[in-house]
């Protein structure tokens, strides 16, 4: 996992819960004097244990911390990266460009980002069919970035996780209502 | 505590800021890449391009050399179709003779004189014998033919799929075959492994070694005219050794000036006198051995004359 997520997670718990937290996160699950660098990349497993003990620290099932984080990347990666952003006039431009626009910027930043495929098409005016696939299995991060994305753009959105990996399904399919 | 966050956040903010600094260089980085991409790509097509005109160019300096080869085949076809004209009146007689018989016009002891008359101008064995040598010898004109078309053909235009698994023998064999008239004066030994098989543009390596033997033929020839005595040799050999092909051909001609050997690959290069040469042949070859992931590099020999060897990586 690359850095830059690490370094939103820090924020977050920093932000959260004090340095205190973060210094402790750190020692226990990380090698010795580790410094989140955005460029590099960094075990699963690290990211996996630090969002454990944080759900636990915010009395949260992982999936709820999950989707907390994921809405608390979208502002983070929104302020890190302000001119990819302004590209989109609305909520559904940047969901539906999340592959063409967004990963290929990602690609030309950081070496074997290792990013998650993403589809998605509209089913009504209001209605986006995404389908995410990735063996990470963070669709609840996802979905957390979808709630960024809709606070970003003023926009209230509805998600339904109809399929799911983590109950065995092929791909996770996630019905999007905004309006 | 305070100061101690202070810190920490002064920290932070020196990696959002060289993180922002290594961002924006990797994205010039990025956007100089594909423009070098681009320039690869369009120095690809106009590597192509010259590759292609250099074809023609030799394509231009062959013909009058293939005219000739194909005028011997037609000279001795044509004859011989005369011949078979000829014979065809005297076949006619024995088959218009065959005809009455059939036919009843004539009776067998009138057919049995006529024949005797005809067998005692042309003798029917003779004329079996004869029709069959001639019509052996335009089957070998018409083959030799065809042959040489095949070779210029699969020369000047290559097949649409143009990289293929070939022995290195059939590269030689169609650019001597090409050259024959080039290399008549030239007594050249061919010294190929087996089964030597390479992966490759065919009809680019043919290219390389016209233009490597015309190089050799001239030098050889240019020495000829100096020296009356002389006799030019060619020696093309192809070997293995490891994993890669290696082609030398060697010619017992003038050499190089060693001033100038180091500059005979460079593109527009001539030692040949103006309007004579285009001074891309070996740029050329450079250039097709390189995208074939090969080397090719010349040296004089010792004795005399000078040496170009060729190496090209093997199918795995």
């Amino acid at each position: 996992m690359k850095g830059l997520i690490f370094r939103c997670l820090e924020e977050l718990v920093i932000e959260q819960k004090g340095m205190d937290l973060w210094e402790q996160l750190l020692e226990k699950h990380c090698p010795e004097d580790r410094v989140y660098i955005s460029a590099r990349s960094y075990p699963d497993e690290e990211l996996l244990a630090i969002a454990t003990s944080v759900s636990s620290a915010l009395n949260l099932n992982m999936e709820q911390t999950l989707k907390a984080f994921g809405t608390y990347l979208f502002s983070f990666l929104a302020k890190k990266h302000p001119a990819i952003v302004k590209e989109f006039k609305n909520f559904d431009e940047l969901i539906m460009s999340i592959d063409d626009v967004i990963h290929s910027e990602v690609q030309k930043l950081y070496e074997e980002p290792n990013l998650p495929t993403i589809s998605a098409k509209i089913l009504s005016k209001n209605k986006i069919e995404m389908i995410y696939n990735s063996p990470r299995q963070l669709c609840f991060c996802a979905e957390g970035l979808i709630y960024g994305c809709a606070e970003h753009f003023n926009e209230s959105v509805v998600i339904e996780h109809t399929t799911c990996t983590h109950r065995s399904d092929p791909v996770c399919t996630l019905i999007i209502t905004h309006g | 505590m305070q100061n101690y966050y202070k810190a920490y956040m002064r920290e932070k903010q020196a990696r959002d800021e060289l993180e922002e600094l290594l961002e924006e260089k990797t994205s010039k980085l990025y956007a100089l890449n594909v423009e070098l991409e681009k320039k690869i790509e369009i120095l690809q097509k106009q590597q192509v391009a010259v590759v292609e005109s250099e074809k023609m160019a030799t394509l231009g300096t062959l013909s009058a050399g293939v005219a000739h080869e194909i005028n011997n085949p037609l000279a001795y076809l044509t004859c011989n179709l005369d011949t078979l004209s000829e014979y065809t009146n005297d076949i006619g007689k024995y088959l218009v003779l065959s005809s009455k018989l059939i036919d009843n016009d004539i009776n067998i002891s009138e057919f049995s004189g006529e024949i005797t008359k005809l067998q005692n101008s042309i003798s029917t064995s003779d004329l079996i014998q004869d029709v069959n040598d001639i019509t052996d010898d335009c089957k070998e004109g018409c083959e030799r033919i065809s042959k040489i078309v095949a070779n210029l053909l699969d020369f000047a235009k290559p097949k649409i799929e143009a990289i293929v698994e070939f022995e290195a023998l059939e590269v030689i064999e169609q650019t001597t075959q090409l050259l024959e008239n080039k290399l008549k004066q030239l007594r050249v030994t061919i010294d190929c492994k087996a089964e030597l098989i390479i992966k490759g543009n065919k009809s680019n390596l043919i290219q390389a070694l016209v233009n490597i033997l015309v190089n050799a033929a001239q030098s050889c020839n240019s020495k000829k005219s100096t020296e009356p005595t002389f006799i030019p040799k060619l020696t093309i050999t192809a070997k293995q050794e490891g994993q890669t092909a290696v082609f030398e051909v060697k010619d017992n001609g003038q050499g190089i000036d060693p001033k100038i050997i180091s500059r005979v690959f460079d593109p527009f290069y001539s030692t040949k006198p103006l309007g004579e040469g285009t001074g891309m042949g070996l740029a050329v070859v450079y250039g097709i051995i390189s995208n074939h992931g090969g080397t090719v590099s010349i040296d004089n020999n010792l004795d005399a004359g000078a040496t170009v060897t060729i190496k090209i990586p093997l199918v795995n």
